[in-house]
């Protein structure tokens, strides 16, 4: 009882803290109420978004994915180098790789049994290895269809976020309603004792990380779509982006509380406040700083509530 | 944190299993790869083993070195530090930035850098150790906070100092005899004496204890709370004089360029055998480890492969390295 009144209270802090932003950006930017500012600020959102889904995933299961920045920057790049062979077997190719990845990422951390954070700092040395090997520096492309998709959109909203949209709401569903989702849970919260109860917590770890780096690639996808080009070093902190994104929306490291729409918030909140900034003319390099102090702050708020329900 | 990074293993209890792993296999099998390499790369090259070579390898080891070194307190006490990237970068723009002139004023400076990179740890040890906030998320968040405060005060661009004081370039770039840069006596100092207190020392063996289990070390009497603090603040502090070496040997820094330390020395310790858990590993651990990558870099060099060669190869040997040695732990457990 108390753990479900505990989640809607931080979904309300998210919510709030949300809300405050928007209003104060709405105050004291005249830009900020255009349309135009609200649909730049849609279109910077969902690279980060798509990955922090991902993210999501491997955070509840209580591991950590470092390898993102890496497989976004190189499935971008495949799908440009691919792209005279047909757009549809280009995106297979680039997703086809996010997912391998994924897979040997999860390989290693289920049945090696090895720490995910050194499996994944692995394959980002080595990813971001190849993709610098296999390209001469930023390559750029052309293509009508990734370019609607990645600048245009039905109703002012673009097609990437409403890719995004759409994904979150599939992975609530998912973590909610079904068996698969209940079983993330369950190895979130107990290693062990999901393995005594029945679930298969090997299968489970490798299609999470599997998801996480098809998430990745799509997320490199998005981002090559909308710039129209690929490059080695594209999103080489999108890893630390995601998880700062997951973790002030309220997903707990460490695993087996939070979901995707937490993260939701916590990926607007982020793209609120760069865009926010940008329009207030403060230095980007504040950014930084406000993101850092965000991190420590919702964290220590978080002990404080959990802190005050344990004496009730 | 125990949640986060799992142990693959049950822990080790009996004091049988303690003596095998410590006399463990794959701590050998890491020697033994350093001296393949050798044995191969003389082979190969033939100014490998020259004096200059290894001396210059080792004097380009300093500044991971040392926080690799620092990296091994928390590790061991079963913490986990993200932030000492940013400290260390801060303090090589603090000493770059400022010429003080005098001896003596260098000498003042320094301790104030040092001092300021002290201040972070105190600030990740007292929200880590003291608050028991993650210790991922807060050094994470101190990161962001700090490259925040390197961006403003460098405005993004090049640091350098219109004239850097000759003491500083002698801790830089001097050298006491022919083959003995100042910077490895620095290394060597500052090695013997991590050494010694992880070793020989009753603080290192509480550490060392904490890390095992923090029950275990609260039942018995040690101040949990504290030590876990002192590890965050005895990193920051060699972060801090990594930072001071750093900022010596070069007269202009770009920060954007230098932020890959903190991820080499986390590879360093993986490799060498120190477990991210906490509890298991001692100082020689991550030498062996800092040795083999320093060296495989420099022998890819040698072989003139370009740099993508070189971050994959460093990817394959920290996979390689870490599987074997849960494999290893695995087949003596079983």
């Amino acid at each position: 009882m108390s753990r479900e009144r505990s989640t809607l209270g931080k979904k309300f802090d998210v919510w709030i803290i949300f809300l405050g932003l928007l209003l104060v950006f709405f105050i004291l930017s005249p830009d900020f109420r255009s349309v135009g500012t609200i649909k730049a600020l849609l279109l910077l959102i969902p690279t980060n978004g798509v990955i922090s889904v991902g993210m999501t995933l491997v955070i509840l299961i209580g591991e950590l994915d470092l390898s993102c920045g890496a497989v976004l920057a190189s499935s971008g790049l495949i799908m440009a180098k691919l792209l005279p062979y047909g757009l549809p077997i280009a995106i297979l190719a680039a997703l086809g790789w996010g997912g391998l990845i994924g897979f040997i990422n999860g390989w290693s951390v289920s049945r090696l049994k090895m720490n995910s954070l050194i499996v994944t700092l692995a394959t980002t040395f080595i990813v971001g290895g190849l993709s610098l090997l296999i390209s001469d520096g930023p390559r750029h492309f052309d293509n009508q269809f990734l370019r609607k998709f990645g600048n245009e959109g039905l109703l002012s909203i673009p097609y990437t976020v409403m890719v995004f949209f759409f994904l979150v709401i599939l992975f609530q569903i998912l973590l909610k309603k079904t068996r698969f989702g209940l079983n993330i849970y369950a190895v979130g919260g107990n290693h062990l004792a999901a393995h005594y109860a029945g679930i298969n917590v090997e299968e489970i770890q490798i299609l999470v990380f599997v998801l996480s780096g098809l998430l990745s690639s799509l997320g490199g996808i998005i981002l090559s779509s909308r710039l129209l080009a690929a490059g080695p070093i594209y999103g080489q902190e999108a890893a630390i982006v995601a998880i700062t994104s997951v973790l002030i929306g309220g997903t707990a490291l460490g695993g087996g509380r939070g979901d995707t729409v937490k993260t939701f918030w916590g990926v607007m909140i982020l793209g609120i406040l760069t865009k926010g900034m940008n329009l207030l003319l403060l230095p980007a390099y504040f950014q930084d700083m406000i993101v850092g102090s965000i991190l420590i702050l919702t964290l220590i708020s978080s002990r404080i509530t959990q802190k005050k329900e344990t004496t009730l | 944190m125990k949640r986060l990074m799992k142990e693959p293993l049950p822990p080790v209890t009996s004091k049988v299993e303690g003596r095998i792993d410590r006399a463990s296999l794959s701590e050998i099998i890491i020697w033994l790869a350093i001296i393949l390499l050798f044995i191969i790369m003389s082979f190969i090259s033939p100014t490998f083993l020259s004096v200059r070579n290894i001396v210059t390898v080792i004097k380009n080891l300093t500044t991971v070195s040392i926080l690799a070194f620092g990296l091994t307190f928390v590790f061991l006490s079963g913490g986990f530090d993200f932030s000492q990237g940013a400290i260390l970068l801060y303090s090589a723009i603090l000493i770059i930035s400022f010429n003080p002139g005098t001896v003596g004023g260098v000498f003042l400076y320094s301790l104030f850098v040092v001092g300021i990179a002290g201040l972070f740890g105190i600030f990740n040890g007292a929200l880590i150790g003291y608050c028991h906030l993650n210790p991922f998320v807060v050094t994470l968040g101190l990161r962001n906070i700090i490259a925040g405060i390197i961006f403003i005060s460098t405005a993004g661009m090049t640091v350098g100092a219109t004239a850097q004081s000759p003491i500083l370039e002698y801790l830089g770039l001097g050298r006491i005899t022919r083959w003995l840069p100042v910077q490895t006596v620095f290394l060597i100092v500052i090695a013997l004496i991590c050494w010694f207190i992880l070793q020989f020392t009753l603080y290192g063996r509480k550490l060392i204890l904490v890390g095992n289990s923090e029950v275990v070390s609260a039942y018995s009497g040690l101040k949990v709370e504290r030590l876990k603090f002192s590890s965050y603040v005895i990193n920051a502090l060699l972060a801090g004089i990594a930072g001071i070496l750093l900022g010596s040997q070069v007269s202009h820094l770009l920060p954007e360029l230098a932020w890959h330390y903190d991820y080499d020395a986390i590879t360093a310790c993986a490799v060498g055998g120190i477990s991210l858990l906490g509890g298991r590993g001692t100082l020689l651990n991550t030498i062996s480890g800092l040795l083999l990558l320093g060296f495989i870099n420099n022998s890819m060099i040698l072989l003139g492969l370009p740099f993508a060669w070189q971050q994959i190869l460093k990817g394959l040997v920290l996979f390689i390295a870490v599987a074997a040695d849960v494999w290893v732990r695995r087949k003596l457990y079983e």
